[in-house]
């Protein structure tokens, strides 16, 4: 019993970020469908506000993923070595007074300057946004980032306590064979040594960035290389953005293999996999200036190349494995497992449109239409996203009694084939040429975008149901705790 | 004591008129001797200084956190182009910069062995995107930044900053990656 | 065309592996050893990881040989038609706007404030070449025009909020 309390008082902000995730995601969706009817002129709405929408759902998607992500890690990662609560904590106030920032910048200041906030834009707006309103969503972002710069600083730093480096959190000595296969650090390891690497990485090129901003904001006669800027503002963005994933997927590891019973190894191949990945995912990002003939030509064509590696670990490993685990494995489905087996779908089907149009010939005249916003719509929609509600169904089954119900399962194909609608809608939107980021669309653009938005609909709707049944669980694991425990427990 | 001997030495030659001029003849020499020099003076002097306050700074600067953040907000002043300009032009700025940085050294000094593992490793991780971002200003800034050097100079003390940052960054790839196992203390 | 084709290819890939998936999930029912399944599937996984890793290959250096980058094509004796273009919130300055078909022109694109994109659509609104209209820098984008008619000209990275009426024109004549 004792052991029990403990375990579940570790847990209150997991399962706190969860549900701040779960929510803003929802209410992410909502803006989608929003932009969506506006684009396919069944509703009007002002340009700005469009903007500004478009700033806060890419703001608050990609923040909602890391939160949650970062959730699922810590969970996992905390059975094998010794992380710091009270980092993780203060990462967590960061990421709120942060949101609140950049959401009173957004919405009170009109700052609309998109996600990326692409040096110069957020010191010229053309008169739409003032200096205040882009030093609070900068510094907003700036914010978020330190804390989660502090929570990957432990997360290396109780690795390397545990494995002695992250060479060895990744399993080098693994490979070079001076170590058996059966002493291989687990998969939460492996996996979270990566993101710690990739994420300092991403979160100093982008702290680097922010500044700059934030320099320029004040005093525009300070300027910067615009095209170093677009560098490390894409290395920043497209690394964290990324890194959502890796996060995430642990769950993934951990999930399937208890659900089928069968091991989930760390073995070579493996390892290989995960360091190649560290690697691809950081240097990788060029594949965003594939339409800038200033950068050298060498990296640009790198960019391609890499890009297709980069769908390799993925193919041939983790996914690969996935199947290989759930194949006649007599697994009785439920809904963790489910998500789990879909994310893994919606991971690799999501990463072909994004290879597809890592080609340069083909990046000339798909890029920065709504293909891309159709890859990421399926590979965090179908993927970050169905692994986060994955592990939440995993952890009401696994700390409370409650059954899912028919609703459930009755969500997990409206999500499935909504998602794929919306992905799809984007993809389709993307072949005929359709820019992405338009506050209005000529008629012949104007179908998809309707699909799109009914089919968000749909997605909200699913989640939400999700969401519930999570929400059942709280309430059950409130009235199950003892008195003290609630106590500490705070908000939940 | 005999670093508190060597520090208050140092601190004299600095503060020799000569020294000074020539110091604060280049930006880069500025930037980056003479500065660190005074926080260097700062830290050495610092052992004695420590050792008769030991109270003080028990009070005040308990886990450390205080004084960095003390460090952080003179390092950054110092970082500032406009601070050097005014610096140049003697008076209370110049004193301030004689005293402001010793200071900054003293308290690393008692900081740094006080900092846990993550609190060292935010403090080196913002110095180091600062400094790379300070080499890319100083580097790329289309305008004279200082009104008492020249754009040149600023390139100069750019390229200077950008190698502080890859040795920075080599430093922590080599620790991050390098084995700890087996070992007492911790990481950084 | 090029959007058909990446279209089709990417819409095999994702139903080929969402059949992959659903077979699996199918034959999911049933249980065998673990072993087994290891032993072959780790076979079959060499084949399917080499011909992935042939594949990525040869799609590279197919796809590769004729960059946009490059002076394409049309390089043998002819000069093309050298356009400035300089992207402003919320427009460009086009130096020619009129051609004739066959025409081989080299737009140099820059802009005078933010990063904005030079998009060129056909009569159909088929996106045929892009690039990007960096600040300080010069970008270049060749294009061949085939066709007579009206092309339009579209920003193509978010620049500010009339981003989306930031439009220009191209006439070609017979």
């Amino acid at each position: 019993m004792g052991a029990n309390t403990v375990l579940k008082t570790r847990n209150n902000q997991v399962v706190l970020q969860l549900i701040i995730s779960g929510v803003v995601i929802v209410a992410m969706i909502v803006f989608g469908v929003i932009m969506l009817l506006a684009q396919g002129g069944v509703i009007e709405l002002s340009a700005a506000a469009f903007y500004q929408m478009l700033t806060i759902h890419g703001t608050g998607m990609i923040g909602a993923a890391a939160l949650a992500g970062s959730a699922v890690m810590w969970y996992f990662l905390d059975h094998y070595v010794n992380l710091s609560k009270k980092i993780f904590n203060t990462n967590l106030i960061c990421f709120l007074i942060g949101v609140v920032m950049v959401i009173i910048g957004v919405f009170s200041f009109e700052y609309a300057s998109g996600w990326t906030f692409l040096y110069p834009l957020p010191a010229l707006s053309a008169g739409a946004w003032g200096t205040v309103g882009a030093l609070l969503y900068l510094g907003g972002m700036l914010l978020i980032g330190v804390g989660f710069l502090l929570l990957f600083i432990d997360t290396g730093r109780a690795i390397i306590q545990k494995y002695g480096s992250l060479g060895k959190g990744l399993g080098w000595d693994v490979i070079a064979g001076k170590k058996s296969e059966l002493d291989a650090p687990p998969a939460a390891v492996v996996a979270s040594t990566m993101v710690t690497i990739v994420n300092i990485s991403a979160l100093t090129a982008g702290a680097t960035v922010l500044v700059m901003n934030i320099i320029n904001v004040v005093n525009p006669a300070i300027t910067f290389d615009p095209l170093l800027a677009k560098n490390l503002t894409y290395a920043f963005g497209h690394i964290f953005a990324n890194s959502t994933i890796y996060m995430a997927v642990v769950a993934v590891y951990e999930i399937l293999s208890r659900a089928t019973n069968r091991p989930w190894k760390s073995n070579k191949p493996f390892l290989i996999a995960w360091t190649s990945s560290t690697i691809l995912t950081m240097i990788v990002y060029p594949h965003h200036l594939l339409m800038d003939s200033v950068m050298p030509k060498w990296i640009l064509v790198m960019g391609q190349v890499l890009s297709y590696a980069n769908g390799l670990p993925v193919l041939i490993i983790t996914a690969y494995g996935a199947l290989m685990i759930v194949y006649k494995s007599g697994i009785k489905w439920e809904m963790p497992s489910a998500l789990m087996f879909l994310s893994m779908f919606g991971w690799t089907s999501g990463a072909i449109p994004a290879i597809v149009d890592a080609t340069i010939v083909v990046n000339h005249v798909m890029h920065n239409t709504k293909w891309v916003p159709g890859h990421f719509h399926l590979y965090m929609g179908l993927g970050v996203v169905a692994m986060v509600f994955g592990f939440m169904y995993y952890l009401a089954k696994n700390d409370s009694s409650i059954q899912t119900n028919g609703m459930d399962r009755f969500a997990f194909v409206v999500y499935l084939l909504s998602m794929l609608g919306v992905s799809g809608s984007f993809l389709v939107s993307g072949a005929i040429s359709t820019p992405r980021r338009f506050a209005t669309h000529i008629p012949e653009w104007m179908g998809p975008a309707q699909f799109g938005a009914y089919s968000g609909i749909l997605v909200a709707l699913a989640l939400s149901i999700f969401i519930i049944h999570f929400v059942r669980y709280l309430v059950v694991r409130r009235k199950a705790l003892p008195t003290t425990g609630r106590a500490q427990q705070g908000m939940i | 004591m005999k670093q508190m001997i060597g520090g208050g030495i140092l601190f004299l030659l600095l503060g020799i008129p000569f020294t000074i001029v020539f110091l604060e003849s280049m930006m880069v020499i500025h930037m980056l001797v003479q500065i660190p020099l005074l926080i260097l003076a700062g830290w050495l002097m610092g052992a004695g200084v420590l050792q008769k306050f030991p109270r003080f700074f028990a009070n005040w600067n308990g886990n450390g956190v205080s004084g960095i953040l003390l460090v952080s907000i003179i390092l950054m002043y110092w970082m500032l182009p406009r601070a050097m300009d005014e610096a140049l032009l003697g008076g209370w700025i110049e004193l301030f910069k004689f005293i402001s940085l010793p200071v900054a050294g003293l308290f690393i000094r008692d900081s740094w062995t006080k900092l846990k593992t993550n609190g060292k490793s935010f403090v080196f991780l913002n110095f180091l995107s600062m400094f790379g971002l300070m080499g890319w200003l100083y580097m790329d800034a289309p305008i004279q930044l200082c009104n008492n050097y020249l754009e040149l100079e600023q390139k100069a003390l750019g390229w200077g900053f950008l190698a502080i940052t890859l040795a920075m960054i080599l430093y922590l790839l080599q620790n991050v990656f390098m084995d700890h196992s087996g070992r007492e203390h911790e990481p950084l | 065309m090029i959007q058909f084709i990446a279209w089709v290819v990417s819409l095999f890939c994702m139903l080929a592996i969402a059949f992959v998936f659903v077979f699996v999930a199918l034959k999911s029912g049933q249980r065998e050893n673990y072993e087994p399944i290891v032993k072959k599937w780790y076979k079959v996984r060499k084949v399917y990881g080499i011909s992935l890793v042939v594949l990525i290959a040869i799609v590279s250096v197919y796809t590769l040989r004729n960059l946009p980058y490059n002076q394409p094509v049309y390089g043998k004796g002819i000069e093309p038609i050298v356009v400035g273009v300089e992207a402003f919130q919320f427009g460009f300055d086009i130096s020619q706007r009129e051609f004739n078909v066959g025409d081989s022109v080299e737009f140099d694109v820059t802009t005078a404030d933010v990063t904005h994109g030079f998009g060129i659509y056909d009569e159909d609104m088929n996106l045929i070449a892009q690039t990007q209209a960096m600040p300080e820098y010069t970008n270049t984008v060749y294009i061949t025009f085939t066709k007579p008619g009206t092309y339009q000209i579209l920003c193509l990275e978010y620049c500010g909020l009339a981003h989306h009426i930031m439009v220009d024109q191209l006439v070609v004549k017979e």
